[in-house]
């Protein structure tokens, strides 16, 4: 009872210690282990109520003192937002294009696939086999779609990071600490701001994923000593690639990206044991 | 439109400022998130003027006050479709996004000084004045939670949240061991959120 009691009691603080930014290196891991969804829920109810202290605290006096945005400010503000919600409207619309194309295929195929209300063996039979090959080659071919619809997709809000983004960073690829046979060409762009980011990759070896994955990580010493892990990845196919970087932590400024090779499911810290490409940002 | 009240002479009661500042911050984000442009443009109207005096005290480089600005109206574009209007209001919304992206910016650059400057010397503010006519009913809450905390307790936080202090500089200032601040300062927010969940049952049970 007093363990349980002493362990909340210590969860709790590490939860308010959260909110704060005050959590050192050992108390973040320790946090992070085993934290729940409602522990997160947590964590943001004592940033609501460190915003809404701050709110009380703050001065009428010192907010006079600062003045207010300039109308030069609003204004870049306010065109950045037009071109953030351009963006989002894109993609969403990127989005629903895809899903109808999925959806009208498989209800076709459901459709056709209906099964005879009354059954005899050779019509099941027969039927069975139709739809297993139906199955493959639907299969097939939305994987197929999927993956040049994911490239088009990528492109095109690739293209739309390049154009709107302020803070944009762009950095080639060169070959890395275990190089590969051919040389990989492409670049990562990456914007802060919008933490959003792409690597583009060409000629980069196909893999397979159940035996090993890509991983790219982000170096941000202004963060952390540590890379920031931008998501596991597979190629699985020749020529230009597009893959979205999903970095798990906010990126303030990196300096590089660095790509590994690692287990299926990436890792958590890499050994650098294979590191085949690295971008440094000039 | 602005959020701020102006100060009138005579101190007016904060429940009817709030119920102004109510119908003056009707939420704006649903609207945002869908990519209107009108509230859009009232958000920054809105909420500009915090943020700017947010982003003032908590970069202590000016050059790059601006840069966080807007940063921080990308999160709030971004961030607008998650907002609850069951969990608190809109104005401590966008001040939690605020905090949120300035400490991490604060955080950036103290590591960039760190290696030349004593981190207790990143002082940004200086004591300040308080005008209780521009809280909000969360805020207003948060207060008075605030002010049944012991007087250490209450200069800790104080120093953490608003002056945005590090714990080393406060242990200093105070002379306190340094891991006594951090209790202190974890505790006295626990006991904040624990008593504005026992005000917001006992404002539900007045109202009813």
């Amino acid at each position: 009872m007093n363990t349980n009691s002493s362990y909340d009691s210590r969860r709790e603080q590490l939860l308010a210690g959260k909110a704060m930014s005050d959590l050192d290196r050992d108390e973040q891991l320790e946090l992070e282990h085993s934290m729940t969804e409602e522990e997160l829920q947590r964590i943001e109810e004592y940033e609501r109520t460190v915003a809404s202290l701050d709110i009380a605290l703050h001065s009428g006096v010192e907010r006079d003192s600062v003045g207010d945005l300039t109308d030069s400010l609003k204004n870049q503000i306010l065109s950045e937002a037009d071109s953030f919600f351009a963006r989002q409207q894109t993609q969403s619309r990127l989005a629903q294009a895809d899903e109808p194309m999925v959806r009208r295929a498989s209800e076709q195929t459901n459709a056709n696939m209906e099964p005879p209300s009354r059954w005899n063996r050779r019509e099941l039979l027969a039927w069975l086999t139709t739809a297993a090959a139906s199955t493959t080659v639907i299969g097939s071919w939305w994987w197929h779609n999927q993956q040049r619809n994911g490239l088009t997709k990528d492109k095109l809000s690739r293209t739309e990071l390049l154009a709107s983004a302020r803070d944009l960073v762009q950095a080639k690829w060169q070959a890395g600490k275990h190089p590969l046979d051919k040389p990989v060409t492409g670049d990562v762009v990456w914007s802060s701001s919008y933490q959003q980011g792409f690597m583009r990759l060409m000629g980069m070896p196909l893999n397979d994923p159940l035996r090993e994955q890509y991983q790219l990580w982000i170096i941000d010493p202004l963060r952390d000593d540590e890379p920031v892990d931008g998501g596991v990845f597979d190629v699985s196919q020749a020529g230009e690639v597009i893959i979205p970087i999903e970095a798990k932590l906010h990126v303030t400024k990196p300096t590089a990206f660095a790509i590994t090779i690692e287990k299926p499911g990436g890792v958590v810290v890499s050994k650098q044991d294979r590191l085949p490409l690295l971008a440094v940002v000039q | 439109m602005s959020i701020v009240i102006p100060n009138t002479a005579t101190p007016r009661r904060l429940s009817s400022l709030n119920v102004e500042i109510r119908e003056m911050t009707k939420p704006l984000l649903p609207q945002v998130a869908d990519g209107d442009r009108e509230a859009i443009q009232e958000c920054v109207e809105r909420y500009g003027r915090l943020i700017w005096s947010l982003a003032n005290r908590l970069i202590p480089n000016k050059s790059e006050v601006e840069d966080a600005v807007h940063d921080v109206f990308i999160e709030i574009w971004q961030s607008a479709a998650k907002f609850d209007p069951s969990k608190g209001d809109e104005l401590t919304f966008v001040a939690m996004l605020t905090r949120r992206r300035l400490v991490d910016r604060w955080r950036a650059n103290l590591r960039r000084q760190v290696g030349n400057v004593d981190i207790g010397e990143v002082e940004i503010a200086a004591p300040m004045v308080r005008d209780r006519s521009e809280v909000n009913d969360e805020a207003e809450k948060a207060y008075r939670c605030f002010e049944k905390l012991t007087q250490q307790t209450q200069t800790v936080l104080k120093r953490s949240i608003h002056d945005n202090l590090s714990y080393a500089k406060i242990a200093e200032q105070l002379q306190l061991p340094l891991g006594s601040v951090k209790s202190y300062a974890r505790r006295g927010l626990i006991q904040i959120r624990e008593c504005m969940g026992r005000n917001i049952g006992a404002t539900a049970m007045e109202n009813s």
